[in-house]
Formats: structure tokens, C-alpha cells, sequence
């Protein structure tokens, strides 16, 4: 039987711990609002983006469409979080990182890695592998600029034959409690993801193959901060599920420990009366 | 035909500006480029330079805006500037 004390003590931190995640259970779900908001402001843009591409018919001429022959260098843009606390959010994409890079190493590829949020760069430096570029503190709030720089690291590699191939590994919000990890390529473009469409009756300026060449960076880098806004939407809400399991549980245990601490204080009592009563009989004994 | 175009800018972070406009001169890559009502579907990348957006013919009436490159789609009078840095003037 633990002491009264020591129960007591436990009830104790557990509450001081409950009281930490409920509060970043409250301060998570405001900031999914915000967050949620930001990656519905950018609809537009990317949606007004894609369908100038999928009016576009003639896709040929446009090397950052064209597959390379040979594929050597296999480029990983990761996005996860600065901060943990948001259960499996950041380790499910480390986990798909780390099987690229298994994969690519025994295929005897190399592969390159962008990271976005600090859990991704401490991973990676604390398993020697050297990262492209990295952006930290930005997880919460990432920038357009930030979308560009990984876009032109990107697109100018891709064209002087540095990387064959590029993946974006993100979390997106499936709804507001679930995410869902994707990973898709970002360059080259799969022509299939375009579709067709038939509106001929529009004009480019000066021509077609000139209008998509320009356009594909931008659609680019519209994809990359469109994942990273997905994933800061999805950090909050991985958070706030998590503290709120975690929350959960702290009221459970604290029912627990409650429950084993009245017993415990009545055990004592009742052997303290016990020791009352027996000491009072050989008393009268005497 | 209404005589008049529904313009909208557009950046990546949100939708800058939206409202009516009788002409909108945009900054092409060769000179600028001007949409009246009814202007045939049109699809052309922007350069650097003043975008306006005006009730009348006379360009200086209206709102102006500096960008930095883009692309503009006219299609049924309905006018989408998308450029990845504006700034009103």
C-alpha cells in the first residue's frame, strides 16, 4: 500500500499536467481557425493557377515537364512541425522520409532533402545527413517567400540536371480531426494530373508553349505553399486532438488515484481506531 | 452585355481586390495591355509595372497598383489578375 503522502503527491503533478495540455488544447483550437482560414484565402489563387494550365492543350516544348531519362538524384521537400506535442504528426512523416531514403540508398540513388519545421531538421542532423535548406520557426506561420525559395531551389536544380525527380511529404487536413500524409511529386509535373479541357477559343499572349513555360514555376510554388499551409492547419489540429486525449487521460488517472487515495486514507483510519479500541481493551484488562 | 468587367487580383495569401471596372490596363511583358468590356478571351503573363483599374476610359481616374509579374486571364468580361506581389499605390 503506497503512503497517503506519496498518493497525494501524484494527484498533484498529475493535475499541474492536466492543466498544461488543456490549456494548449484551448490555445491550439483557436489557432486552427486562423490557420484553417489563411489555407482557404489561397484557394483562389491556386485554383485560378491550375485552370489556366488545364486549359493549356500543347504541353510539349516545356523542359520542367519533360521526365529526365535517368533518375540519380531523388529531391525530398519534408514539412513538419517546429514543435512536437502533436502526436503522430511530425514522426508519420519522418517515417515516409526515412523509407526514401532506405529505399533510394539501396536502389543506389542519391537523395536530397529540404526540410521545412524543426523536428525534420534535428532528425536529419542527428542522423548525419545533410540537408539542402532549411527553414525553422516558420511551421506556425510560413510565408509565400519561403514557398519560393524551395520553388526556384527546385526548378533551377531540376534544369541543370542536379535532381531527377521531386516529392513533397506534407500532412493535409482531411477534416478537422484527421490528417492525412501525402507525398506526391512535385517535379516533374505527371501530365495526367492536368486534365484536359477544352476550351480552344482562348488566345495566349504570345503563344501557348510561352504561357505555360512561365506558368509552371508559379504552379509550382503555388503546390509547395499550399502543403505548407495545409500542414500548419494540420499541426493545430494534430495538437489539439492530442492534448485533448492527453487531457483525457489526466482526468482519468486523477479518478483513479482519487479513488485509491480515499482508500488508503481509510485504511489508515481505520487501523488507527483499530489500535484505539484494542489499546483502550488492555487497558481495561490490566 | 454589360458594359462592365468583374476584375479581381488575386495573390497567393488571398484575394487582394475585387469589384467592377469599365477598363483595366495591365503592365504586358511587350507594353501594356488594355481590357475593355467584351475583349476577346485572353490569356498573357504581366511584367513588372502599374496595373489600373478604372469607371471610364481615362486610365488615370482609377485605382493603381504595382506588380511584379504575373498573369492576367480575361474570359466573358470577367478579368483575373494573379501576381505573386502587389502593392496598392
Amino acid at each position: 500500500m503506497p503512503s497517503l503522502h506519496d498518493v497525494e503527491r501524484r494527484i498533484k503533478s498529475v493535475s499541474s499536467t492536466r492543466q498544461i495540455t488543456s490549456t494548449m488544447q484551448m490555445i491550439s483550437a483557436t489557432k486552427v481557425g486562423k490557420s484553417n482560414s489563411r489555407l482557404e484565402l489561397s484557394q483562389p489563387y491556386k485554383q485560378s493557377i491550375t485552370d489556366i494550365m488545364n486549359n493549356i492543350q500543347s504541353s510539349n516544348g516545356c523542359s520542367l515537364l519533360e521526365k529526365h531519362d535517368d533518375i540519380k538524384t531523388t529531391l525530398l521537400v519534408v514539412i513538419v512541425s517546429d514543435k512536437g506535442l502533436a502526436g503522430g504528426f511530425n514522426s508519420n512523416i519522418l517515417h515516409l522520409a526515412q523509407k526514401y531514403l532506405d529505399d533510394n540508398k539501396r536502389a543506389g540513388k542519391a537523395t536530397k532533402v529540404i526540410v521545412c519545421g524543426k523536428k525534420a531538421a534535428s532528425y536529419f542532423n542527428f542522423r548525419n545527413i545533410q540537408t539542402e535548406l532549411e527553414f525553422i520557426g516558420t511551421s506556425e506561420e510560413p510565408q509565400y517567400i519561403q514557398a519560393e525559395e524551395i520553388g526556384n531551389y527546385c526548378i533551377d536544380n531540376y534544369l541543370n540536371g542536379n535532381i531527377d525527380e521531386a516529392f513533397i511529404l506534407y500532412n493535409k487536413c482531411k477534416n478537422n480531426i484527421e490528417q492525412t500524409v501525402v507525398d506526391s511529386m512535385i517535379l516533374p509535373i505527371e501530365s495526367n494530373e492536368l486534365e484536359e479541357s477544352n476550351n480552344s477559343d482562348m488566345e495566349y499572349e504570345p503563344n501557348e508553349s510561352a504561357v505555360l513555360e512561365g506558368l509552371i514555376p508559379l504552379y509550382i510554388k503555388t503546390l509547395i505553399y499550399n502543403a505548407l499551409l495545409d500542414s500548419a492547419a494540420g499541426e493545430q489540429i494534430a495538437r489539439r486532438v492530442a492534448m485533448q486525449n492527453a487531457t483525457d487521460s489526466a482526468d482519468e488517472m486523477i479518478e483513479t488515484l482519487t479513488r485509491l487515495y480515499n482508500s488508503v486514507r481509510q485504511g489508515a483510519i481505520t487501523t488507527e481506531l483499530n489500535e484505539i479500541v484494542g489499546g483502550a481493551d488492555a487497558a481495561k484488562d490490566s | 452585355m454589360t458594359n462592365k468587367i468583374n476584375c479581381q487580383i488575386v495573390t497567393p495569401d488571398d484575394k487582394y481586390f475585387e469589384g467592377e471596372a469599365y477598363m483595366v490596363v495591365v503592365p504586358g511583358i511587350d507594353g501594356s495591355l488594355g481590357f475593355l468590356p467584351g475583349h476577346v478571351p485572353l490569356v498573357s503573363p504581366l511584367g513588372a509595372g502599374q496595373l489600373s483599374i478604372s469607371d471610364t476610359v481615362n486610365s488615370n481616374d482609377g485605382k493603381k497598383f504595382n506588380i511584379e509579374g504575373g498573369y492576367v486571364q480575361f474570359s466573358d468580361d470577367n478579368i483575373i489578375i494573379l501576381a505573386e506581389h502587389v502593392e496598392a499605390v
